[in-house]
């Protein structure tokens, strides 16, 4: 029996970006996007209504950022591993979205392969072989 | 039929970001009319690969490893080198396009904009056209009408193109010698943009110099 696709949860707020991010994830044959939006407070819904496999969020968001949607879903025992994404290099920046409960952390200096094989290690991960 | 109509126009791509840049590549080479024939992430590549390919137009980041987008346009103008650029960028299109344009683009298309939108102003800056979204074009429109008296200029928009680029590192934490290294410009030179920027914008001292720079960045989403 063919696995079901995973969904990915979309968090970005540059338009260009977020359709481009779109774009990449539909195209892998494993995974569909099951929603996309620009804030934390549209994500939270969007989480409850669509219950997502990974959440690709980007660290900054107009408003607030990708770390305060990780204590918005602690705070709500939300079991979801976010993968964030940012574009300070790795180095910088990995360590502390680590603490703050992010599951990985991906920088937009890596390429585009980098990003769907980070969503992908991460759903890889949680399900048992 | 006339051959040049069906020939792919040649797009050189200028941006930073690999990620970013990776995806704008890949969403031209899906278009029918365009290609991109070049990718650079700074200034001197840049022109290596317009000398050596001869584009028909270049999409230019403002933010670049190293420079700004506005220096490669300035440089493209010095030399005489006609190349229809479009600037795609974060920063605010109200305080960026009018000042692009100025330096000689012939259009700016913010990352706001969805794909759709940005393949749109790449075929109308590659077609001879100007590109500036209707929010853009309505300010610079209704300036006109007014006969062109001034409108008082406040905060950032009195400041030059240079000061705008050092006031934005300020806001993003960098020291006076990280913005001499990052703008290759003498930390005496950096010293008095930012003498500058405070007398222009009526700040006091250096501390609130940068809260405001921060502040600054944080609104605009650099």
């Amino acid at each position: 029996m063919p696995i079901p696709a995973k969904k990915i949860l979309i968090v970005e707020d540059h338009l260009f970006f977020r359709a481009m991010l779109v774009r990449l994830v539909r195209d892998e044959p494993d995974m569909i996007v099951c929603g996309q939006t620009d804030n934390v407070a549209d994500a939270l819904n969007l989480i409850d209504q669509t219950h997502p496999d990974v959440a690709l969020v980007d660290l900054t968001l107009s408003g607030s950022n990708g770390l305060d949607l990780i204590s918005e879903l602690n705070a709500k025992n939300v079991e979801l591993p976010v993968l964030v994404l940012s574009m300070h290099p790795k180095n910088l920046c990995a360590d502390r979205v680590i603490r703050a409960g992010a599951k990985a952390y991906v920088s937009k200096q890596e390429l585009p392969e980098a990003v769907v094989a980070a969503i992908r290690s991460i759903f890889l991960e949680a399900v048992p072989a | 039929m006339n051959p040049s109509c069906c020939k792919k126009k040649r797009i050189l791509v200028v941006e930073d970001h690999p990620l970013f840049r990776a995806m704008l590549v890949q969403l031209i080479d899906q278009q029918l009319g365009m290609i991109v024939c070049g990718e650079a992430n700074n200034i001197n590549d840049a022109l290596a690969i317009i000398e050596q390919q001869t584009p028909d137009a270049a999409i230019i980041d403002l933010t670049l490893a190293g420079s700004s987008g506005l220096e490669l346009i300035k440089d493209l103008k010095a030399r005489h080198i006609h190349l229809p650029v479009l600037v795609l960028s974060m920063h605010s299109e109200r305080l960026y396009a009018e000042r692009v344009l100025h330096a000689g683009a012939k259009g700016f298309v913010s990352k706001e904009e969805s794909p759709e939108q940005v393949i749109s102003a790449i075929h109308a800056v590659t077609n001879g056209e100007i590109y500036v979204s209707k929010r853009i074009s309505q300010q610079i429109l209704e300036r006109q009408t007014r006969g062109g008296k001034p409108v008082a200029a406040t905060g950032v928009d009195l400041l030059s193109d240079r000061e705008i680029e050092v006031y934005q590192l300020m806001g993003e934490g960098l020291s006076s010698s990280e913005i001499s290294d990052r703008l290759r410009l003498a930390p005496t030179t950096v010293d008095s943009y930012r003498a500058r920027i405070k007398v222009k914008l009526g700040i006091k001292n250096a501390a609130s110099l940068y809260q405001h720079a921060a502040r600054w960045v944080t609104e605009h989403g650099v």
